[in-house]
């Protein structure tokens, strides 16, 4: 459906036919053009990356970026993890693997993603990100680059990665064909400058209590912060979503009635069709005030060194370097939004996020604020056992109240 | 360790990535760890059950068997190693005195950065040690570490033509990496001579006729002596062992030839990151380019990968090794394993596997 014309017309015709938020439009658009360059043009090259490259180089480049990690989440959301998963054991992928990565390599193997003219993945966070980028990439005799990133966020390690960007921009010079505009990757810091001071806005709203959005809407944050800025599209989605939060906080209408204790949640949440959030926000009244993967995490970008600007962004992205670095901004905005307690979702394979659960927990306790570990799956709902979930989130928040 | 070099600190190392030369040059007895720990259960109250095996290993080692080490050097060579280090502090009451950056790359970009790197562990290290690190002092360790590796290069040679066996060679580069360097580089190069005394013997191998079945181990740290005696006791033979014990580790010869510290650590740079690629380098062109010569190199039958259970880049890497060898005829045993012994069921699949090998010979 997805490669043609046709086919993402209907989607889009479906998608408006269901009920929606002014934001959501602008994110279905946009997704929507992704995939029409990434499946039915052939106008510009699409670039397969992790989600950690910065969106502004390829938007800067004329480049479609496509995330295979984005679209197992989305391909999840509809029901297709089941044959992500199943095609990617036939593949060989053992299964103690990040379901995300397993199954976007058998959506790949079902011939469900786009044609692939390149790779590229950052290295700083989740091996197998990169590493399966660069499976991708070989078996369909396409170029991979990876951009090393070190765990320092000084200027030396800046220096590195911003040599690395030039380096890459000189590959796809010459592997896609591509021209480099200085003034068209400028444009591009621009307009995410532009979209940063918008979801500045809207992280500035939620700090309003009650909670006036609900945290399992913003499930899809990761993706709008990782893919949209450099692209107008991400003024005109932070715009609607910070005109919509203003408009729920001046209403005093927060989007969830029932709110008994604030929370700050950790990580990733299901994809999938669950009763895990609704049964903490609406049976338990667990209001999540903020979530980590909806924090804007990099400086604003200098358009006078675009490359030093970018390299600055991907060293400081707060899941890289030590566990301190994200315990630390961990603790501010569970300030910054009076959370009483935090969850961190677990999500089944995801080293680099549980790995230093101890040491997380233990400066949290420290700060007096308690958590709670859900062991659970993002990807693959045969993999979330609501039941222990529920007593446990019971528990907690009886403990909260 | 058999020979104590009086007061100096015995350094753990977690990664082949850090060269022992610098360690060494500044006064230190830099060892490999290898996990002791017979399970990993000491470990699970500070990392996560389904968290990369070998990993949890080693921290159980340190928590239950405390390594004569009186520092560790981390390095941030994948998710694994960056997560233990956090949680280190926590729970080792070993300190760390370094952490290294180490590149994915080995361009001219990357080798100055792991030299700027290796500059600042140097600087780490002389606050600990009270020593200073001198052109002098690095290369003659340089050089006590190319005779090393001479010593083993000459050592792999009896072992490919059956005159060392597989036991006793692995030995032999465990000790290398274990032991002080001097009195290691006393002990191969003592085997060395009594291989050169008993050069009219015959093989000791078992495998003189050349009809044993000729396997390469696809490994980590190293491939669990447990493995290695089971296939051969099996009538299989050991050929090529793709891991930091053997292939893995820097068997380049280190430039000795820099008159300045600099000038050395960029020797040490370049060799380090030119040692044989592994998957954390995300370049599978090259990494299988490599194996499957070796594999050819080798006349290797069929291959195993013994990796560690949840270690997420051999096992990403998988699915492609296992088609390229496929492609070429050798086929492909993947063992998740816990922990250094093999269990009831590891046993059986790879008699199977063996018994499939021959079958289809």
């Amino acid at each position: 459906m997805l490669r043609s014309p046709l086919g993402l017309r209907l989607v889009r015709a479906l998608l408006a036919g269901r009920p929606q938020k002014p934001h959501h439009y602008v994110s279905a658009d946009f997704f929507l053009e992704m995939a029409r360059g990434a499946y039915a043009s052939h106008a510009r090259p699409v670039v397969w990356s992790n989600i950690f490259v910065p969106s502004e180089l390829f938007w800067g480049l004329g480049i479609v970026p496509f995330f295979p990690e984005t679209w197992a989440g989305l391909a999840a959301s509809m029901g297709l993890s089941a044959l992500g998963v199943s095609q990617s054991a036939a593949l060989g992928y053992p299964v103690d693997l990040c379901t995300v990565h397993r199954s976007a390599a058998g959506l790949w193997a079902s011939h469900l993603f786009p044609r692939m003219d390149a790779g590229v993945a950052t290295s700083h966070i989740c091996d197998i990100a990169g590493q399966m980028i660069s499976n991708f990439a070989f078996t369909e005799g396409k170029p991979f680059f990876l951009l090393d990133v070190p765990q320092s966020n000084d200027g030396a390690a800046v220096d590195y990665v911003a040599a690395q960007l030039e380096r890459l921009i000189e590959h796809w010079r010459e592997a896609l064909g591509i021209s480099f505009d200085t003034d068209r990757l400028r444009e591009a810091i621009r307009l995410s400058n532009q979209a940063r001071a918008l979801a500045l806005e809207v992280a500035s709203l939620r700090e309003a209590q009650p909670a006036p959005l609900r945290g399992s809407g913003m499930r899809d944050q990761l993706a709008m912060l990782t893919a949209m800025f450099g692209h107008p599209s991400g003024i005109r989605y932070y715009q609607a979503l910070r005109d919509y939060t203003a408009r729920r906080v001046a209403d005093g209408q927060p989007e969830q009635a029932h709110q008994r204790v604030r929370l700050y949640w950790m990580h990733l949440m299901p994809y999938f069709e669950s009763a895990l959030l609704s049964v903490l926000e609406d049976e338990l009244g667990g209001a999540i005030a903020w979530e980590e993967i909806s924090t804007l995490w990099w400086d604003e970008l200098d358009e006078r060194e675009p490359l030093r600007s970018l390299a600055r962004k991907i060293v400081s992205l707060f899941f890289n370097g030590p566990i301190q670095r994200r315990t630390e901004m961990a603790l501010r905005l569970i300030r910054r939004y009076h959370c009483q307690g935090a969850i961190h979702f677990s999500h089944w394979g995801c080293r680099q996020s549980a790995g230093a659960l101890y040491v997380l927990r233990a400066r949290l306790r420290r700060e007096g604020v308690p958590l709670l570990v859900l062991d659970g799956d993002c990807i693959d709902p045969s993999n979330l056992q609501l039941g222990p979930l529920r007593t446990r989130i019971e528990a907690f928040m009886e403990m909260l109240a | 360790m058999s020979i104590s070099d009086a007061g100096k600190p015995i350094v753990g190392l977690l990664s082949a990535f850090v060269p022992r030369e610098l360690l060494f040059a500044l006064g230190c007895i830099p060892v490999r760890m290898f996990p002791t720990a017979a399970k990993p259960t000491a470990a699970e109250a500070y990392l996560p059950r389904n968290f990369c095996a070998l990993t949890r290993n080693l921290l159980a080692s340190f928590l239950e068997e405390k390594p004569p080490v009186q520092a560790v050097i981390f390095t941030d060579e994948d998710d694994s190693l960056r997560r233990l280090q956090d949680v280190w502090a926590e729970c080792v009451p070993v300190p760390i005195w370094g952490s290294l950056e180490v590149p994915r790359t080995d361009d001219a970009i990357a080798i100055r950065y792991f030299a700027s790197g290796l500059t600042r562990l140097a600087r780490q290290l002389e606050l600990h040690t009270n020593e200073v690190l001198t052109a002098r002092r690095l290369r003659a360790a340089i050089s006590l570490y190319n005779q090393q590796r001479r010593l083993l290069l000459s050592l792999k040679a009896s072992w490919l033509n059956g005159t060392l066996p597989t036991p006793l060679y692995r030995r032999l580069c465990r000790l290398g990496l274990t032991e002080h360097p001097q009195s290691a580089n006393e002990v191969l190069q003592n085997q060395i001579d009594s291989l050169s005394a008993s050069a009219d013997a015959p093989g000791v191998a078992g495998d003189a006729n050349g009809s044993a079945m000729r396997l390469l181990l696809i490994a980590e740290l190293a491939a669990p002596a447990a493995l290695v005696r089971q296939l051969e006791s099996q009538g299989a033979r050991v050929v090529a062992e793709v891991s930091d014990l053997d292939e893995l580790s820097v068997m380049q010869m280190v430039a000795e030839t820099g008159e300045t510290v600099d000038e050395l650590l960029i020797a040490l740079a370049e060799a380090y990151l030119a040692k044989t690629p592994a998957p954390r380098v995300r370049a599978p062109s090259r990494r299988l380019a490599y194996l499957t010569q070796l594999a050819r190199e080798r006349a290797v039958d069929a291959v195993i990968c013994a990796c560690s259970k949840f270690c997420d880049l051999p096992l990403a890497e998988y699915p492609l090794l296992k088609a390229d060898m496929e492609r070429i005829g050798i086929p492909v045993l993947l063992l998740e394993l816990e922990d250094e012994t093999l269990s009831g069921q590891h046993r059986t699949r790879v008699e199977a596997f063996l018994e499939t090998v021959r079958a289809h010979g």
